[in-house]
């Protein structure tokens, strides 16, 4: 079963209803540390980088039954959806007759996300499939539609300018990845901004560039902080929101600028396709 | 196992198995041919649509021909693995082992850019010996010969095409299965060679190439091999042990543009034939060296001391060493596009000296600068 947009607490609840018989509960979770959590039986962790590796892969195929049950918490890392980590998951889940998957929020960025969870879910069987084809895949969902609250900030024409010429420098640079050049430019805005950051308030950035005790980094800052600089994927973005009961929002500090309206535009995509999911899923 | 029909580029599963189908095709060739010649080249596709063609032609005591053109430069492994299956049901089996004259490029060298296999006069470091009961001399007559292309000389295919036209109204089969790549599923699937058979393709003479495994996926042959304990080629052992993926583990020549790579390998797996390998043919050490190597033969990474493949590219034609090849490439490179995405191409033909075109260019604007415009556009 899928389950998405569980608490902490919540997720503990079901696991323990779910492992009363179990011989074996392994948890492959994909935060570098794992969110901890009771059973009646012992209870293995595996972080997303082990799931690869021979040392455990042999083992766990070895030692995973019908008895055992596999947790998968907040797995979705990559959309390669036939990534060689997804496929030891597959292997490890065909073994074992029960699966739980928790997922905070259904997609990265892409509404063709979800059928990685429905791979899972399916043992394999959905694989082929797009998410329009999919069929008999439920989830039990908690809603977690995100807003994207615009929060403006005036800027000048010499801002303006610093910003052209700054994006001048970036595009006349040789480009080896052309996709990183948006994350380049929205360091330039995040500067601009920066000026009109107040120190009552807690922001996020990319990096800890403005030490500014208010001005925090995605691996610290409060949930609820003002966006200062997008992260570099939405998946750190889910990271940031995800975990709580409430639905979270999205302030982020817009400039006007191009590059403030690609992002405001991507992450409101991102919660159209959610919401399509979650829509799709209440039918 | 089930079979899949390919009248469309997707898998459509049916109740039959690919097993009874191949079974029933060949049961199909071999009522309808009166003379049934399998290609073989040691690998495991060829190993099992021999064991099956040769299976039923001793159910039906009739005699059937195994066709093996010797590139000279393989694996003793694969040598071995011939000789396995010529001498599986040898009451049942026409020899038909080529050990002739052909040129094969060698993608290692530029200096020495052709070998000619079983090159006469050199039998002194040829890989091994002729098999004394091989077809040591073209079975065709010479003034017929054909060649494909004359500036580059008599090739595998044309030894492959001659000695075809030697024949006439002679089923060919031949184990390529579509699911291996685009090419191949094209291949299968393009010709209907007569009524009802859409594995095949007609031929000169009333000749027929078939392909009775076209369906087949590689766990199915795995099995085939494992539920008939069949004999396979070591080298799949070695490979599988030392971690390849399933899309590398493969059985060919050692040095053409395709398969350069086994070379990193081949001294942990076949010292002798390395060693071998290194006093018949120049290049083999470097092949060894940097056949995976992402700034060398495999072309991924700009080298560092340049600033574009553009300038990769006009140097590497610079100095290329084969003075006869040049004006094919320079030709070839006259009629694409001039741009780094079409460059870094042309760099790797240059480099793996692919003077037949096998490695062929995606002709297209740069999808790099596209990307790069569209991204100046939004920001």
């Amino acid at each position: 079963m899928i389950y998405l947009g569980r608490t902490h607490k919540e997720k503990q609840a079901i696991i323990k209803e779910a492992c009363v018989s179990a011989s074996h509960v392994v948890i492959f979770h994909g935060s570098k540390t794992p969110e901890v959590y009771e059973a009646s039986c012992p209870i293995e962790y595996r972080a997303w980088d082990d799931i690869i590796m021979y040392k455990y892969f042999y083992r766990l195929l070895q030692e995973i039954t019908s008895d055992s049950v596999i947790i998968l918490d907040e797995i979705m890392r990559t959309q390669d959806r036939n990534c060689l980590t997804y496929n030891c998951l597959l292997h490890y889940i065909r073994k074992a007759e029960r699966c739980l998957v928790f997922q905070y929020f259904p997609i990265i960025d892409d509404v063709e996300n979800f059928c990685i969870l429905a791979d899972m879910v399916s043992c394999g069987r959905t694989r082929g499939t797009n998410y329009a084809a999919l069929r008999g895949i439920v989830a039990d969902v908690v809603r977690r539609d995100y807003q994207i609250i615009e929060q403006p900030v005036g800027i000048t024409d010499a801002d303006r300018k610093t910003y052209d010429k700054k994006k001048a420098a970036i595009f006349s640079r040789p480009i080896k990845d052309p996709e990183a050049l948006p994350r380049q430019v929205a360091l330039v805005a995040g500067d601009i901004k920066a000026k009109s950051c107040s120190p009552e308030s807690a922001y996020v950035a990319r990096n800890a560039r403005f030490k500014r005790p208010n001005i925090l980094t995605y691996k610290n800052a409060p949930r609820d902080a003002i966006i200062l600089d997008p992260p570099v994927s939405a998946i750190v973005m889910h990271d940031h929101l995800a975990g709580g009961a409430d639905t979270p929002a999205i302030l982020y500090m817009s400039t006007g600028l191009p590059v403030d309206k690609h992002y405001i535009e991507f992450y409101r995509g991102i919660a159209e396709s959610m919401r399509r999911i979650y829509d799709d899923q209440e039918k | 196992m089930t079979t899949k029909k390919n009248d469309s580029a997707v898998q459509i599963y049916t109740s039959q198995s690919v097993l009874d189908a191949a079974q029933e095709r060949v049961a199909y060739i071999f009522d309808r041919y009166a003379q049934i010649i399998v290609s073989v080249s040691g690998g495991k596709d060829s190993t099992v649509l021999a064991h099956m063609a040769l299976a039923e032609a001793h159910r039906r005591n009739r005699r059937i021909g195994l066709f093996f053109l010797d590139e000279e430069v393989v694996y003793e492994s694969t040598i071995e693995q011939i000789r396995y299956l010529m001498g599986l049901y040898p009451e049942n089996t026409i020899k038909m082992w080529l050990q002739v004259e052909f040129a094969l490029t060698n993608a290692t060298s530029t200096e020495e850019g052709q070998l000619i296999c079983w090159e006469g006069g050199k039998h002194k470091i040829w890989m091994r010996p002729k098999e004394p009961d091989s077809i040591q001399h073209p079975p065709w007559d010479r003034d017929k010969e054909t060649v494909r292309n004359k500036t580059k000389g008599f090739g595998f295919y044309d030894a492959l095409d001659n000695f075809e036209n030697t024949r006439s109204d002679t089923a060919f089969l031949c184990g390529i299965r579509a699911i291996e790549s685009m090419h191949r599923w094209r291949a299968c699937a393009r010709n209907i060679c007569s009524a009802g058979v859409h594995w095949g393709t007609n031929r000169k003479r009333g000749n027929v190439t078939l392909y009775p495994l076209y369906d087949w996926n590689f766990t199915d042959i795995w099995r085939y091999i494992y539920e008939n304990k069949l004999r396979y080629s070591k080298i799949y052992d070695w490979q599988h042990q030392i971690g390849l993926g399933l899309n590398e583990i493969r059985v060919s020549s050692l040095i053409h543009e395709k398969s350069f790579k086994a070379l990193v390998e081949l001294p942990k797996f076949e010292p002798k034939t390395y060693d071998r390998l290194c006093k018949r043919l120049k290049g083999i050490r470097w092949g060894n060296e940097y056949g995976k190597d992402a700034k060398v033969m495999r072309c991924r990474k700009l080298p560092d001391n340049f600033e574009s493949w553009l300038k990769y590219r006009d140097f590497l034609l610079l100095t290329y060493a084969d003075e006869a090849k040049k004006p094919i490439f320079e030709r070839r490179f006259s009629r694409q596009l001039n741009n780094n995405y079409v460059a870094r191409q042309q760099c790797r033909q240059l480099v793996l000296n692919d003077y037949e075109n096998n490695l062929p260019i995606d002709n297209q604007e740069d999808p790099l600068i596209k990307r790069i415009e569209y991204w100046r556009s939004v920001l």
